[in-house]
């Protein structure tokens, strides 16, 4: 969360002679950082980022005490002024009936202002109010606000006379009860927020977020009810998140606001009242504190400190540090016992704790930079290493590597699939259980394309395991290849696979989406490692495998071979095959027929006449003009008689 | 016998410079400068000559033979660059296709490069996760303010009595946990996944990578968050970049810091040459990581003892870190994500 702070407000609290660029570069390099800083007329406003646990510091008051204790260390002197505020004098009983329950509600303060003049702020109040962003309304709702801001605790106005019930009951709301809160938006509460009754069973307000419209100040209120509550914060934040009222209010006091500031807060609204709408106090000041918090303590060591910083720390230096955050130290020896104030008893439980204000206060820009000269772990990388061969071999092939969004949407996604509770939209609802979806939009983003062109990716896929345990997430290495002759396309896939040293086999398999008969299954004996086919709607070849199969099945360090010094022979033979003869069982067959038939490759196909180019060659000799005369015969024969072909020639 | 060499250099020239074709030029090669060529004939009658005279006609044989070949290699290119053996090599020549990988690689493989350096191993947890890793083991508990920082995604699955609910994880800090569980100090790790976060516009996409660094073993204080981050920062981004630790607040570290490094645009001074505010960084500053010393909690959610342990941790957006590579200027985070080939072929 952010706050705005002007410097002249801060001025008020904060008794120094740096500038706004150094108040901004300390506060930001040992407290909240000063995010930016607006020139406004003649005033700087800071744009301060405050974390959810420092909601102490969302006040001027707060900021002004954080940097009254930073800018020392950084040789600027700084004092804290105190607000000195009056007590009340009045003793009249407040004629009001408060019904509270404590485990509900922490604290309530409250008094009677009477007399009010409603009128426009003082230019000077409306001034500071528009320089942090909040519209001025009129001089009894911009006392509330300002208070809010300078002192962090929020403050509500009732009108006093509009309670006619002179009641107000803490109670948690039932379910299908309504409000309607002061911007005349009616919300039906859901049970368990927390609400004032008028002990008639209405309900007056929703404190610590919103006041309700039949409570607050109206044009003709003359009276006021001057009250702060402490609820317990998470009611308040269950309440603000599921309404989705994120007033300032909420905002902090969802966090926890100190109880205590709640004195300061009515002290100082009470004082503004009465110099600005010229009231009149009509009650004494009620205090309903069942259970104030005592200070905690946390006992820690010098030592403790210097472990976590890795340097070593003057005794002193810590003692002033902690000192001046009000965080007062009795020490014994090394060990020392530390008091939190009461704004900061959320935030500071742990010795942990202490080090993070001994260390942030120090200046984390003057500790060292070191490397850990400790034991190393065992290394693993190796499923990475090979993800990353496995990406470099299809880029050496030319495909371009995409990511895309592991989201799908229904009619993508196989049966059982994770779905999101609260996705972004329907096509983004589930987790993908395949990358086929994905690179075939991908395809579609590229319809224009004339050239051959390939894309993969290597991503998970999310595949349903059981209802109650997580999916088998697997990783998958997957192509589309667009514009490519089908050999071409299927040459690549053959070419990865045998860079990867891998000895794989093609069976013709079955799956949907693709073209008939077009799907093969690559495996190795009987392991499936991938598959790959040509898509419906000439979206082009897909193929995918998966990473852990393929690990398995790849040689990392393929041995080498000495070459062979007995030269092979080569020639070429055609065979014309048979109508519908699935050629690569054909091709297949023939390195199978003999083991000197060293390599064959398919060199050209017309019609159904297949040329093959053979490789005749023996480890241990040069062939025979008879030798290779009689392997030719021996392949030719073989072919004929397992497929029918006719040998051309 | 001069004049008669003379006669056939002559004679020889005029048949060269007619000649329309290579194999009529082949033809006059040989007939002049052939073995049994016109010019040997002529060699071969010197022996009846004294030996002053031959010396005279050696020399003007020599300097016949130099000059025709001369001619002929002359008349050769001539016809060459006549029709029928035209060359053009100003053609534009056809590129092969390359690949590439993608953006997201590179800077992750950068990334591993450099912590492997620093001996840190990589690991892979997780993207459909149980709370229990994602928020409670890392001292978040349930309704604490902390979880909207961020948007989770749920799934739409039963709860698990022990480990909760079945979220996407909106962070790597869910493998510290399991990191933990998995291995014993030391731990030196450096986990890279693809996180999800309910946001998306112009600087959000609702898919997001991060590393996440996990440093546990005895002795391990601040001094060796900021050393660590400090050499990634500086062989990552360059030499001149500094780095600065802000207090931060996150509930699975004590203390907590951002990391941030000065900007690249503004040279860390926030204003703009031209005199405007850089609107790129903060202050001169850009914000980078989470960071900070786990927590006691944390380590106890671990199985590994506090009071003997101690460690650092540390949680950066990869694309976060990517996009401000000096000079890139990607300025939409879509565009990572967009498969056109017009995108693409800009990431070679």
């Amino acid at each position: 969360m952010n706050i705005l702070i002007p410097h002249s407000w801060l001025r008020d609290f904060l008794k120094t002679k740096a500038s706004v660029r150094q108040i901004a570069d300390c506060l930001s390099l040992a407290g909240p950082s000063v995010e930016r800083v607006h020139k406004v007329g003649k005033d700087s406003v800071y744009d301060i980022e405050v974390t959810s646990n420092r909601v102490d510091l969302m006040s001027v008051y707060g900021i002004a005490r954080e940097a009254a204790a930073i800018l020392p260390q950084f040789g600027y002197k700084a004092k804290l002024i105190k607000p000195n505020l009056k007590k009340l004098k009045v003793k009249t009983k407040l004629d009001f009936k408060i019904q509270n329950d404590p485990s509900l509600c922490f604290r309530i303060l409250a008094v009677k202002l009477s007399d009010i003049k409603l009128a426009k702020s003082p230019q000077w109040m409306q001034d500071r109010l528009t320089k942090v962003g909040i519209r001025p309304l009129g001089n009894a709702i911009d006392i509330t606000n300002y208070v809010m801001w300078e002192t962090g605790h929020p403050v509500h106005a009732f009108d006093f006379d509009r309670l006619t019930t002179k009641t107000i009951h803490v109670r948690e709301a039932k379910k299908n009860e309504k409000l309607t809160t002061l911007d005349n938006k009616t919300y039906t509460l859901h049970g368990g927020e927390v609400v004032f009754d008028n002990g008639q069973g209405e309900i007056i307000d929703l404190p610590g977020i919103m006041g309700t419209a039949n409570s607050v100040i109206t044009k003709d209120t003359r009276n006021v009810l001057l009250w702060i509550e402490s609820v317990d914060p998470k009611k308040i934040r269950q309440a603000s998140m599921t309404h989705g009222i994120r007033t300032q209010a909420a905002v902090l006091n969802e966090k926890s606001v100190d109880p205590e500031l709640g004195f300061v807060a009515i002290l100082r609204a009470i004082e503004l009242f009465l110099e600005i709408t010229t009231g009149k106090i009509a009650s004494e000041l009620v205090d309903i504190y069942p259970k104030k918090s005592s200070a905690k303590k946390i006992h820690t060591d010098i030592k403790f400190i210097e472990t976590k910083l890795g340097i070593s720390l003057k005794k002193e230096e810590v003692k002033k540090i902690l000192e001046r955050l009000d965080l007062t130290t009795t020490w014994q020896g090394n060990k020392f016992l530390v008091r939190i104030p009461s704004f900061r008893a959320n935030d500071i439980k742990l010795p942990e704790d202490i080090v993070e204000e001994v260390a942030r206060i120090y200046g984390y820009f003057k500790l060292p930079s070191k490397l850990m000269a400790t034991a190393l772990p065992d290394h693993n990388n190796d499923r990475f290493d090979f993800e990353k061969r496995v990406k470099e071999m299809a880029v050496r092939h030319g495909g371009y590597e995409v990511y895309t969004l592991s989201f799908a949407e229904r009619k993508d996604v196989s049966k059982g699939a994770i779905e999101i509770k609260n996705p972004l939209g329907e096509d983004t609802r589930f987790m993908r259980t395949s990358l086929r979806p994905s690179l075939a939009s991908a395809i579609d983003a590229n319809v224009n394309e004339k050239e051959s062109f390939w894309l993969f990716e290597m991503a998970n896929v999310y595949l349903p395991v059981s209802t109650n345990s997580l999916p088998n997430e697997k990783m998958m290495f997957a192509g589309i290849m667009k514009n490519f002759d089908y050999r071409e396309a299927k040459g690549i896939v053959e070419s990865i696979l045998e860079s990867l040293n891998i000895e794989y086999q093609f069976k013709l398999g079955l799956a949907k989406g693709f073209v008939g008969n077009s799907l093969l299954e690559i495996r190795v004996k009987n392991k499936l490692l991938g598959t790959m086919g040509l898509l419906n709607n000439d979206k082009g070849v897909y193929f995918e495998f998966s990473m852990e199969e393929l690990e398995k099945c790849a040689v990392q360090v393929s041995s080498y071979s000495l070459e062979n010094k007995y030269p092979a022979q080569i020639e070429d033979l055609t065979f014309v095959l048979p109508e519908k003869t699935l050629s690569g069982s054909v091709f297949e067959k023939v390195i199978k027929i003999d083991n000197r038939i060293s390599r064959t490759e398919l060199v050209s196909v017309h019609e159904n006449a297949h040329t093959y180019r053979v490789w005749y060659q023996d480890p241990k000799k040069t062939l025979t003009d008879n030798e290779v005369k009689n392997l030719r015969e021996k392949i030719i024969s073989s072919l004929q008689s397992e497929f029918g072909v006719e040998f051309k020639g | 016998m001069k004049e008669e060499i003379v006669n056939i250099r002559n004679e020889a020239v005029a048949r060269i410079s007619e000649a329309a074709d290579m194999s009529e030029l082949e033809e006059i090669r040989v007939s002049y400068l052939g073995r049994n060529g016109k010019l040997n004939e002529m060699t071969k009658q010197m022996s009846g000559l004294s030996s002053e005279s031959k010396k005279g006609v050696g020399i003007l044989i020599n300097e016949t033979k130099e000059t025709l070949f001369n001619i002929l290699a002359e008349q050769e290119n001539r016809l060459k660059n006549s029709t029928r053996n035209w060359f053009d090599p100003t053609i534009p020549g056809i590129k092969p296709g390359i690949g590439h990988l993608h953006p997201m690689t590179i800077a992750i493989d950068e990334i591993v490069d450099i912590f492997k350096r620093m001996g840190f191993v990589r690991a892979r947890y997780p993207e459909v996760e149980w709370d229990f890793f994602a928020f409670e083991a890392l001292n978040i508990p349930k309704g604490h303010p902390a979880r909207d920082e961020w948007e989770t995604f749920f799934i739409n699955a039963p709860e698990d009595d022990i480990l909760g609910k079945m979220v996407l994880t909106p962070h790597t800090s869910s493998g510290q946990v399991r990191e933990m569980q998995r291995v014993k100090p030391p731990i030196r790790m450096i986990n890279i996944s693809k996180n999800y976060r309910k946001q998306a516009d112009a600087t959000h996409v609702p898919m997001l990578h991060q590393f996440e660094g996990l440093v546990i073993d005895r002795g391990i204080n601040i001094t060796h968050l900021k050393g660590t981050v400090d050499y990634f920062v500086k062989h990552f981004f360059g030499s001149n970049i500094k780095t600065r630790l802000r207090p931060h607040n996150f509930k699975f570290t004590e203390p907590s810091f951002e990391v941030d490094i000065s900007c690249m645009t503004c040279m860390g001074s926030g204003q703009l040459p031209s005199g405007g505010t850089c609107r790129v960084c903060k202050e001169g500053w850009l914000e980078q990581a989470g960071a900070g010393m786990v927590h006691p909690n944390v380590l106890k959610n671990g199985g590994i003892n506090p009071k003997i342990y101690s460690g650092f941790a540390f949680g950066w957006g990869v694309e976060r870190a990517f996009m401000m590579k000096p000079g890139l200027k990607l300025s939409d985070i879509r565009l990572l994500y967009s498969c056109g080939l017009q995108n693409l072929n800009q990431f070679i």
